[in-house]
């Protein structure tokens, strides 16, 4: 196995230090706060940090370690939240005024199981609001810079669950991707990203943006930290009736550094329309990577083909869902609440005045698409063009083991440079997309820079329930990479 | 998307929206749905909607009783309450 490089700290070294003791958890979670304290100015990945709470919990496993009672895969584990994920007791606000103070009663299923394993909750990290966008300026509280070039984006809408871990503040983050935005921060940020098969994770205590697409996962400097914690956070939970009957896989164990023998499936035409020079380039050389350890690159033109509609299909099938998810925010049982004379009035001057311009728009949307006279046109339209995306990969994964790819079809944008244009930002999801109408496992691992110094992707995406496979697959590029556990700059200056 | 058809589908959505942000909505809305007209170059009339990911099916769990435990956290984060209920404005005159 190669050796990850400066200032990178697995989280599995992390752990193993602090179960024989070598370092105790208050120690790890000290120098963590200490780091975030140092770059948080410069990134805003953090809507909160929980600094006390962090403190204690360190100190409980220092004394379980010292009784000789401690276990679990993430002892002593500095891990950073999205802030649509429930952590009871600390705020969650989804980045959006409508639920600022809100006090979630209870903790999200992931969650519950990092703690169960020992690991350490730092803080809440910033995203778009309830998840709408690609670069988390959507946050109504402040935009997250890119840890690689802080006049850039992070990407979104895990902006600042991607950052964090690229800053080298924490080891491993927990994202959520409902068109790709946990695999195109990752990609954005130089850092790996994964969406497990839709229902391999609960979606208990995730705040509801897209039903269908919704999913939790991690986001690490490396792929053994990621499977562990997908690992760990994956399996059953009877609070969500979408979450998979099937226990848990050890990604870990079944992580092979060979691609023996191995099908690779690539898009062409379209990806070498829209994708960027620099991202084709890097790509291509990834894909002889690839080669090298014993996988065969096979064309698949079909997902190409529809490719070219997955935008539209995606934000209508997301806003629809989103428009009546949404719906709970009506300023009564939680948030702020602007006065009005009756009831109608009251829900109007709320949502207008508390949710963001994004936000509307997607409500309008979905609204729009499930209206009267619309539904058909929109909506069953795009629940249609869905099916043919599923079908076109159950198609493709007859004649290949994986599909690989660009994870985005441009490096981190500069801020500012695309929010007052929804259209040109929504295809930034292009090639995350399919894979999320379709709830396959899909993967975004580093595969270079562009020769301005900013980080590119290599999306991998597998059959339904191949999350182990797929794990395994970024693992076998990782170690030939030559990007193991790299971070940003930013993370190797000297404290 | 022209005005009328923001407001309309705004007062659906519960949500108000001024004079300035309404002109500008209707022009994002009119590029967004423009650019989604993409999706009729397949022919889609035999296919069935896919409102779910492939192979999944909803479970129902039993229906037992079990307790929540969770009434005061919810409460507490209740903008405007008296003692346990939710107030709200008068909604029968």
């Amino acid at each position: 196995m190669t050796s990850p490089a400066g200032a990178f700290r697995s989280a599995v070294s992390i752990r193993d230090d602090v179960l024989s003791g070598r370092r105790s958890a208050c120690q790890v979670i000290e120098e963590t706060l200490a780091r975030v304290e140092r770059l948080e100015p410069r990134v805003d990945a953090f809507l909160a940090v929980d600094r006390a709470g962090a403190l204690a919990r360190a100190a409980e496993i220092d004394a379980e370690v010292a009784a000789g009672r401690a276990h679990g895969r993430l002892l002593g584990v500095p891990l950073a939240v999205k802030d649509n994920i429930c952590v009871r007791g600390l705020p969650t606000t989804c980045a959006s005024r409508i639920l600022a103070g809100y006090l979630p009663p209870f903790t999200a299923h992931a969650v519950e199981r990092v703690l169960a394993e020992g690991g350490i909750v730092i803080g809440k990290t910033n995203c778009d609001e309830f998840g709408m966008g690609s670069s988390t300026e959507n946050s109504a509280y402040k935009p997250t810079r890119n840890p690689y070039d802080t006049a850039r984006v992070p990407g979104g809408s895990s902006g600042g669950s991607a950052a964090a871990v690229a800053a080298g503040m924490v080891p491993l983050s927990l994202g959520s991707d409902t068109g790709g935005s946990i695999r195109q921060p990752a990609s954005l940020c130089g850092v790996v990203g994964f969406k497990p098969t839709y229902g391999a994770v609960s979606r208990f205590g995730l705040v509801a943006f897209a039903s269908s697409l919704d999913q939790i996962g991690p986001i690490g400097a490396s792929l053994l930290d990621v499977a562990t914690l997908a690992s760990v956070i994956s399996g059953p939970d009877a609070r969500d009736s979408t979450s998979l009957p099937r226990e848990a896989p050890d990604c870990v164990a079944s992580l092979s550094p060979g691609l023996e023998g191995v099908r690779i499936g690539v898009h062409r035409d379209y990806f070498e329309e829209i994708a960027d020079a620099a991202v084709r380039a890097l790509i291509e050389r990834a894909l002889e990577t690839l080669r090298e350890a014993g996988a065969r690159i096979v064309r698949i033109d079909r997902v190409d083909l529809l490719s070219r509609c997955a935008v539209p299909a995606y934000y209508l099938v997301a806003n629809s869902e989103a428009s009546s998810n949404l719906a709970r925010f009506d300023g009564f049982r939680y948030g702020p609440s602007a006065p009005a004379a009756d009831l109608l009035g009251a829900y109007t001057a709320t949502r207008g005045r508390l949710f963001g311009d994004e936000v509307k728009r997607r409500i309008l949307l979905g609204t729009f698409a499930l209206s009267s006279g619309y539904h058909d046109a929109y909506y069953l339209k795009a629940l249609r063009v869905r099916r043919l995306f599923i079908d076109a990969f159950r198609e493709a994964f007859r004649a290949v083991d994986f599909i690989a790819g660009a994870t985005s079809p441009i490096p981190a944008f500069a801020l500012g440079e695309k929010i007052e244009d929804p259209v040109t930002m929504y295809q930034c999801d292009v090639f995350t997309i399919p894979a999320s109408l379709a709830g396959l496992p899909a993967l975004s691992v580093p595969c270079g820079r562009t020769p301005e110094g900013l980080p590119v992707g290599l999306q991998i995406i597998g059959p339904p329930l191949a999350d182990t496979r797929v794990l395994s697959c970024a693992f076998a590029f990782e170690q030939r990479s030559g990007l193991l556990g790299a971070l940003a700059p930013m993370a190797e200056e000297p404290a | 998307m022209d005005r009328n058809t923001v407001d309309w589908v705004a007062r659906l959505a519960r949500l108000k929206i001024d004079e300035r942000t309404g002109a500008r909505l209707a022009a994002q809305l009119s590029a967004i749905l423009e650019y989604f007209r993409s999706l009729e170059q397949f022919d889609t009339a035999t296919i069935e909607p896919a409102a779910h990911p492939a192979g999944l099916s909803g479970r129902a769990r039993p229906d037992e009783e079990a307790p929540s435990g969770a009434a005061a956290a919810v409460l507490a984060n209740v903008p405007r309450r008296r003692d346990d209920f939710i107030q709200v404005p008068r909604i029968i005159e």
